[in-house]
């Protein structure tokens, strides 16, 4: 059977059942690798990655920290791309992508925020500081809760799914402009050691840029399990839902 | 686009505005009390006043505008008004354009109060960059109402109501905060031009950008 569509527009209806599909076979696999893979990480960091010469300790948050910074674009990312598409689509699974992909990419700006925190104590000497990063985390951290609360909030008559996409899409367009205006407003963060264009690798040591990337697989794979796992249940309930009114339906229909 | 739809609208805001003037009166009153309570939150001596003054400034325009917006668009949906615009054969877009001439048309009106004041109040010397300051103000308020009339609408379709609308409003505007607070920061210390402008081109960004974006996707919000 051939699987790929031969149009577009029997591209986009299959995708729908399609991808939900694939993601449900890949499920399990997803959990063991992100369970194996995190183990692999914890065994590097802290056995194997030698402790940095200045800042000791505390610089083993950053294996967790950046890949935490790194989903959390990944994950509004997601909820950006999901967000148009269901505007356009209007499939109820494309609203379920960007309702989980919110929720677990809030839970790792959490994490990135809460990181950050821990290693600025000992380092910079306080939890918080008002640097161009923080700041504009801390600022999408907001955005996204709104976008919660949206969800939350709506009124039942409105239809909530075209409301939090038009929220998503507009809140994921202001981030970079939001980055650029508190960076020219200050910057204290530390420089960006992977991402140097002319000199890959950058500053970073080889063992401390295994590792890093590891951390960066492993954690990559635990916000794809995790959010393939609400939209999981977000599917089942809404099958439950139309199971409940079609079992009701018939109940009335039989008396 | 229908112009004429826009036209309309905003003319019909500004007659209902006119007749009763309670939400704007009711705006520069609470804005310039926001700057009065900024001047609370320390002991500050003129110097320290002159380098809060933009901020406080910004900061009761944002605090303010939150409040009319949700004002503004609560009034349609009294007696199903946004019912009737609905069926009427508007475009969504000129619908929006039209909501949004009109808080920029308030917005500035209470500027015109506000600012005289905060000057005074915070001891302010702007050395003459009086058309520098009004045309930071007229960029920053097209782009602060343009994303303002668009959450007070999705607000609107919320429980939580107005409640909500500075959650989603003020987060959103920062760029455009910053640009205010930094480029009034600029024309007070004097010698910073360039600084200004780059400030204000930013916020120029931010006003093609959102605009464009909320008037296309106002449809979304509003369709039924």
């Amino acid at each position: 059977m051939r699987w790929w569509p031969r149009s577009w527009r029997q591209f986009w209806s299959t995708l729908d059942g399609r991808t939900y599909h694939m993601m449900l076979s890949a499920r399990p696999w997803i959990g063991w690798l992100a369970v194996g893979s995190m183990v692999i990480v914890f065994a590097l960091v802290f056995w194997w990655v030698p402790l940095e010469a200045i800042q000791g300790y505390p610089q083993k948050i950053f294996y967790i920290h950046v890949p935490s910074a790194w989903v959390m674009y990944a994950a509004f990312g997601v909820v950006f791309a999901s967000s148009i598409l269901y505007l356009w689509k209007r499939t109820s699974l494309w609203d379920i992508f960007a309702r989980c992909a919110a929720e677990v990419g809030f839970l790792f700006t959490t994490l990135a925020l809460a990181t950050g925190m821990l290693w600025g104590k000992p380092i910079w000497g306080t939890f918080w500081t008002w640097d161009a990063r923080l700041t504009s985390t801390l600022i999408l951290w907001f955005i996204y809760g709104g976008y919660m609360l949206v969800r939350a909030f709506a009124r039942p008559d409105a239809e909530v799914a075209r409301l939090a996409a038009v929220v998503g899409i507009i809140g994921f367009l202001d981030v970079p402009i939001i980055h650029l205006s508190v960076l020219w407003w200050r910057t204290l963060h530390p420089q960006p050691v992977v991402m140097i264009i002319d000199d890959p690798g950058g500053g970073l040591p080889a063992s401390m840029l295994i590792t890093l990337l590891a951390s960066l697989v492993a954690v990559s794979l635990v916000f794809a399990w995790l959010w393939i796992q609400r939209v999981w249940q977000e599917r089942t309930a809404e099958n439950l839902a139309l199971l409940e009114a079609l079992l009701e339906r018939r109940e009335r229909s039989a008396r | 686009m229908g112009w004429r739809a826009a036209g309309a609208i905003l003319v019909k805001d500004l007659r209902l505005e006119l007749r009763r003037v309670e939400t704007v009166a009711t705006m520069v009153v609470f804005a310039v009390l926001v700057a009065l309570i900024f001047v609370f939150a320390g002991d500050p001596t003129p110097a320290d006043l002159r380098r809060l003054g933009p901020g406080a400034l910004w900061v009761s325009l944002l605090f303010a505008g939150a409040l009319g917006f949700g004002r503004w668009f609560a009034q349609e949906e009294r007696n199903q008004a946004l019912q009737g615009l609905l069926v009427s054969p508007v475009d969504r877009a000129a619908l929006f354009a039209g909501k949004w001439a009109g808080a920029i048309v308030f917005l500035l009106a209470l500027e015109c109060a506000l600012v005289p004041a905060t000057v005074t109040m915070y001891q302010l010397d702007l050395r003459g960059a009086w058309g520098e300051l009004a045309l930071l103000l007229v960029v920053v308020t097209v782009g602060y109402s343009a994303l303002g009339t668009f959450f007070a609408a999705v607000a609107a379709r919320t429980t939580a109501g107005e409640l909500l609308l500075p959650i989603l409003l003020f987060p959103l505007s920062v760029p455009l905060l910053l640009a205010g607070a930094e480029g009034g920061q600029a024309l007070i210390e004097g010698g910073r031009l360039g600084d200004y402008w780059s400030w204000l081109s930013l916020a120029a960004a931010f006003d093609v950008i959102f605009g464009t974006v909320c008037t296309l996707a106002f449809e979304y919000v509003i369709e039924e």
